[in-house]
């Protein structure tokens, strides 16, 4: 048995880490790296983080799991991972979406035509995508989209519209699922398709979130697509939605943001005194991070295990869901108690000169409330659990 | 036993929850939050003609002399209504400190004004970086020929920019309890007041003093250490601030069980899977909990026991559960209770105030673990002797 990384691995991390620092002494690093807000910078779009992404693909770090007839190197998923890990840790955007459910896909189902017209400029960081899966009607429920999209000369017609979809408002392509067959199962009619985010008819309203972020509406009339921007075959939409996800266990839940939070913890904790006693010295606080640390550790070890089953080839759907659901609750309990400990100052807003941690902690405290909810909720993940990982007859 | 409100308290409640509606909807809380003075005036007005403002302000000075009960009562409907106003601050805590300490001059001077809501009075007690014990004050006041020179700064003052006056406590000795109040008006030269940039964006304010001159006859108790004064109105306000979370956290859990019952997911409303059902279930065992709570502590309080200890428990409990029950109704509602223009956010961020900003779950742990050490040798001293 080994839990270290192999010796190739740890100078990969020595390599990134190296980058970044370099990255980070650059004049536009603070739109790119916001350590303070996890990874925030992903979530809009400057001019710093396109050179961030295409410097990023100089380097050869976009597409390193990807064949090589792809311009990628074969290399182990575990590289993207320790990648990611590293982004997080210094609140750099994650790679994710375009190398790995856009690029892997298409990579496996792709027509010819979508993988010379995609591929290059994923693996350039020169696109950038939305995902359009959700709709205000299915969540949970994704299977039950109802957005039609129906035959209309050589291609098709998408009426309905989308919800929740992160940066649609500066995306350029739109990875769309849309319903192609009403008569059969909900998950055999869903097909998917690639749509230039600027194609008449479509229209992305603003939501503004409790972690300040904006996410999008979007409504889409008559836009019309040629049928060479169906991805794979008709109405295997879901299985290639699944199988996406199953790409990015890998790469989906850094757990450095995590460790990089626990520290500063520790460095307040460390620095400051309550009565005339420093707080490492007040049992309560003293159990308190105690209590943290343990917990982070297990979070730790419970993606490990994610790590692990997927570089053995495996799947690990109920592992990832094991991670997702502990790893969140304990980012929110995280936020929660460091803001106890720092009492009300640490209600104060960012925008307070004097804010503890420049706001950290009262963003942390709001934008956390998102974790149990985005990318599968935690019920959602307790039925997996208890479905898949126990063979429960769970019933809905 | 008799868990019923009376006849009257009943309509105190119905006005009251009336006046929030037409006054307080969450409209206006929404274009209120954040800007300045962070409430709304038709709102106060309307309080103020209610006679609210001087809803526990004894009779003799201007007030309806109502008890314990009725200010839980209406709490509750301005926690339901998320209804922000001076009332807490200036009604109930700074009347308390000035009735039980202020000389009659003071009480004159201040107390019908505050009952007729032609003034309003903050408080100063919270500093920088400090938490709630006496010891973390350190604004200092020095004696001087005429009264005191005030130095240091007060974060959390509600409504500063529009109070005619705030009570700062200040230290006048090493001693932890070598704390007084003093009655200092916000526009004295070397006070500046600032606004916080906050959680729940409520009207908070830093308040700087740099050697303000307080006179002598602001001094309340005559100048004297005032600690246990300034708890006694505290924990009376515990009792107004536990049930605001109460209402409120009732509130966001009906708007979570109905939102259950209409939202569809796999063919079915939610409220139909277990997860969700049961988090909502357990949510109304707490709701239910605190709610005794709270109307036991305002019934001790009524009756004049020693109430400080269920006040305690009462606040401690229902602010933990109102953080609990806005954290839930956010998760039931998914990705819709993450939108500013949804609802369950407001309850999240106005219950984590709650919690932190008067007396935070440490402070109340301690001063519980004192009563119930303290209680428990009595008795076995009582033991002993019989
Ligand atoms: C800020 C943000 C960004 C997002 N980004 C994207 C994006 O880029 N692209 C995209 O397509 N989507 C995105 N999402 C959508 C996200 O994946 C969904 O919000 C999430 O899957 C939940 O769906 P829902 O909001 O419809 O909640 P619902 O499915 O309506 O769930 C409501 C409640 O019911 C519970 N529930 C539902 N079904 C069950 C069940 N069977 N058993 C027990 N409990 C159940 C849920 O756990 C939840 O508590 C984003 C969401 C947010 C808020």
């Amino acid at each position: 048995m080994d839990f270290d990384f192999s010796a190739d691995e740890k100078r990969f991390i020595e390599e990134v880490r190296a980058f970044l620092r370099e990255q980070a002494l650059l004049p536009d690093a603070a739109d790119v790296m916001a350590p303070n807000r996890d990874s925030d910078s992903m979530l809009s779009d400057t001019p710093a983080r396109r050179r961030f992404n295409r410097e990023m693909a100089k380097r050869g770090y976009l597409g390193m799991s990807w064949p090589k007839e792809y311009g990628g190197s074969e290399k182990s998923g575990i590289y993207e991972y320790l990648l990611n890990e590293e982004l997080a840790r210094v609140g750099a955007p994650l790679i994710g979406k375009g190398i790995g459910i856009v690029g892997k896909t298409l990579i496996r189902h792709g027509s010819d035509k979508l993988k010379t017209e995609f591929l290059p400029q994923i693996r350039n960081a020169e696109i950038e995508f939305a995902l359009g899966y959700s709709e205000p009607g299915a969540g949970s429920d994704l299977a039950s989209l109802k957005l039609k999209a129906e035959r209309s000369g050589d291609g098709w017609l998408f009426n309905g519209q989308k919800i929740w979809n992160t940066s649609a408002h500066f995306a350029d392509w739109y990875w769309l699922a849309a319903r192609t067959d009403t008569q059969v199962a909900k998950h055999k009619g869903i097909s998917l398709f690639l749509v230039p985010m600027n194609q008449k008819g479509i229209t992305v309203s603003a939501i503004h979130t409790l972690g300040e972020h904006r996410t999008n509406h979007v409504f889409l009339d008559n836009v019309w697509v040629h049928d060479d921007y169906r991805v794979g075959e008709l109405n295997k939409g879901w299985t290639y939605i699944s199988e996406a996800l199953d790409f990015e266990r890998f790469t989906i839940y850094p757990f450095s943001p995590l460790e990089a939070k626990l520290e500063q913890m520790w460095t307040h904790v460390k620095s400051t005194q309550r009565n005339g006693k420093p707080l490492t010295a007040v049992p309560e606080i003293r159990r308190q991070m105690a209590r943290l640390v343990a917990q982070v550790e297990t979070a730790k070890m419970l993606q490990r295990s994610v790590i692990f089953s997927a570089s053995q080839g495996g799947v690990p759907t109920v592992e990832a869901s094991m991670c997702k659901l502990y790893t969140t609750a304990l980012s929110q309990r995280l936020a929660n108690t460091m803001i106890d400990i720092l009492g009300a100052d640490g209600l104060l807003h960012k925008s307070w000169p004097d804010a503890p941690d420049g706001g950290k902690w009262e963003w942390l405290y709001r934008s956390s409330a998102l974790e149990t909810i985005g990318a599968g909720t935690s019920e959602i993940q307790k039925n997996i659990i208890a479905r898949r990982g126990l063979g429960l007859p769970l019933t809905n | 036993m008799d868990l019923i409100f009376s006849e009257e308290q009943q309509m105190l409640r119905d006005m009251t929850r009336r006046l929030c509606e037409d006054f307080a909807p969450l409209t206006v809380l929404r274009q209120l939050e954040g800007t300045e003075p962070g409430y709304s005036d038709d709102f106060w007005k309307a309080l103020i003609d209610a006679g609210m403002s001087g809803l526990t302000i004894a009779d003799k000075d201007g007030g309806l002399g109502l008890g314990a009960t009725e200010m839980m009562i209406v709490h509750e409907e301005f926690g339901r209504a998320l209804a922000f106003s001076p009332h807490f601050v200036s009604s109930v805590l700074a009347a308390h400190l000035i009735s039980t300490t202020g000389n009659t001059a003071q009480r004159q001077r201040w107390l019908p004004s505050i009952a007729s809501g032609q003034s309003i009075v903050s408080i100063g007690s919270l500093e920088p970086q400090g938490g709630h014990e006496l010891s973390d004050i350190q604004c200092s006041a020095k004696r001087t020929a005429t009264g005191y020179r005030l130095s240091g700064t007060k974060h959390f003052v509600a409504y500063a920019a529009r109070a005619h006056a705030a009570v700062i406590l200040a230290r006048v000795g090493t001693a932890t309890d070598d704390v007084i109040a003093l009655l200092v008006d916000l526009k004295s030269p070397g006070v500046s007041i600032q606004y916080q940039p906050n959680h729940a964006r409520e009207a908070v304010y830093q308040v700087t003093l740099r050697d303000v001159d307080v006179s002598i006859e602001d001094a309340l108790k005559d100048g004297q250490p005032m600690a246990t004064e300034w708890q006694d109105a505290m924990y009376s306000g515990l009792i107004a601030l536990a049930a605001q979370a109460v209402g409120g956290a009732e509130r966001a859990h009906a708007m979570a069980v109905e939102y259950a019952k209409v939202r569809e997911a796999f063919g079915k409303p939610i409220g139909s899977f277990q997860a969700v059902a049961h988090s909502l279930a357990d949510v109304a065992v707490d709701i239910e909990g605190c709610r005794m709570l709270v109307r036991q502590a305002a019934w001790a309080k009524d009756r004049g026991y020693d109430f400080h200890r269920v006040a305690a428990i009462a606040k401690l409990q229902a602010c933990e559960m109102y953080r609990r029950t806005a954290g839930v109704t956010i998760q039931v509602h998914g990705g819709i209770g993450f939108t500013n223009d949804a609802d369950p956010q407001l309850f999240f961020r106005r219950a984590k105030h709650l919690q932190l900003l008067h007396w935070d779950s440490d402070y109340l742990e301690e001063r519980i673990i004192e009563m119930v050490l303290q209680e428990t040798s009595e008795l076995s001293a009582h033991g002993a002797n019989g």
